[in-house]
């Protein structure tokens, strides 16, 4: 589902922007550093802390996410579904190096602790409309 | 009441994200070029673009939640607000001109860009979405986002 295109709006040059919805059907909006690429229908996103977002896709599994390449400012919108946790393995071990290397750039080394990865479906994709 | 230093941010070069969702608990999100608070301080008009307002208008007829994220994209200061629409309807022509003047301040702090990268999207027509704001949050990136701000207070 996910196109080649849309591979370099999720290398955390610029963060990405998440809703999500708790059960009681109020809406969270807050931006993340990287939304990871993992196949053609799966991303990641980093469970960093026990945020509202956290909360809210374990009892409501449904979000939406709009990514942006950092080169053109093209952004793309994705609804996804949480499926999984990984506290280990590879995907886990390349999201903490690069989740690192973003707060080293930003003067925020070490706040920005991996607890696990967090795997999402992604239910649809598309271009934005905002540049025509 | 929105404390008045953090109206004063959101009426400077800052980029805002609205959420909303659907009968079934589906969130959607959307962008919105420019936001104004009411002199009371406790009503604020986001601007939404028409090309990207289909679903949040779909939403906003089922219910009245809107969440609104404003953030500072070089700093990326944020904060969130949380409350109920009271109207949706096009934006004035001051409001366009409004617009015109966030993209100038955009421009202007994202200067490392090729200006075409800001200037290029497309922001008008746009719908003004008013809520009141019943709940707001520090957003910024980092272990604190989340905290509530004390809509209390005066200043």
């Amino acid at each position: 589902m996910l196109p080649d295109e849309i591979k370099p709006a999720m290398l955390g040059i610029v963060p990405s922007t998440i809703v999500t919805c708790s059960l009681a059907g109020v809406p969270n909006v807050t931006e993340i550093s990287q939304v990871w690429y993992v196949d053609e229908d799966h991303v990641a996103l980093s469970h960093q802390f026990f945020n509202k977002t956290h909360r809210n896709v374990r009892e409501n599994p449904f979000a939406a996410v709009i990514v942006r390449d950092g080169r053109t400012f093209q952004e793309w919108y994705l609804e996804i579904q949480y499926d999984h946790s990984e506290e280990s393995g590879p995907l886990f071990d390349k999201m903490d190096i690069e989740l690192e290397a973003i707060a080293s750039m930003t003067g925020m080394s070490g706040v920005f602790k991996l607890r696990a990865a967090d795997v999402y479906r992604v239910l649809s994709v598309r271009k934005s409309k905002s540049r025509g | 009441m929105i404390p008045e230093k953090i109206v004063d941010f959101m009426h400077g070069g800052v980029l805002s994200w609205v959420g909303t969702r659907d009968a079934r608990l589906r969130p959607a999100l959307t962008w919105a070029f420019g936001v104004r608070v009411g002199s009371a301080r406790d009503e604020i008009t986001a601007f939404v673009p028409d090309v990207e307002i289909d679903q949040t208008r779909s939403n906003l007829s089922l219910n009245d939640l809107v969440a609104l994220n404003v953030v500072q994209p070089i700093t990326h200061e944020a904060y969130q607000f949380k409350g109920k629409l009271t109207g949706m309807r096009p934006s004035t022509e001051e409001e366009q001109a409004v617009q015109e003047i966030l993209r100038a301040k955009v421009a202007a702090l994202l200067i490392m860009f090729p200006p075409e990268l800001v200037t290029g999207f497309i922001a008008a027509p746009s719908t003004a979405v008013t809520f009141t704001v019943e709940e707001a949050f520090v957003q910024t990136p980092g272990p604190g986002a989340g905290r509530p701000l004390d809509l209390s207070a005066g200043s």
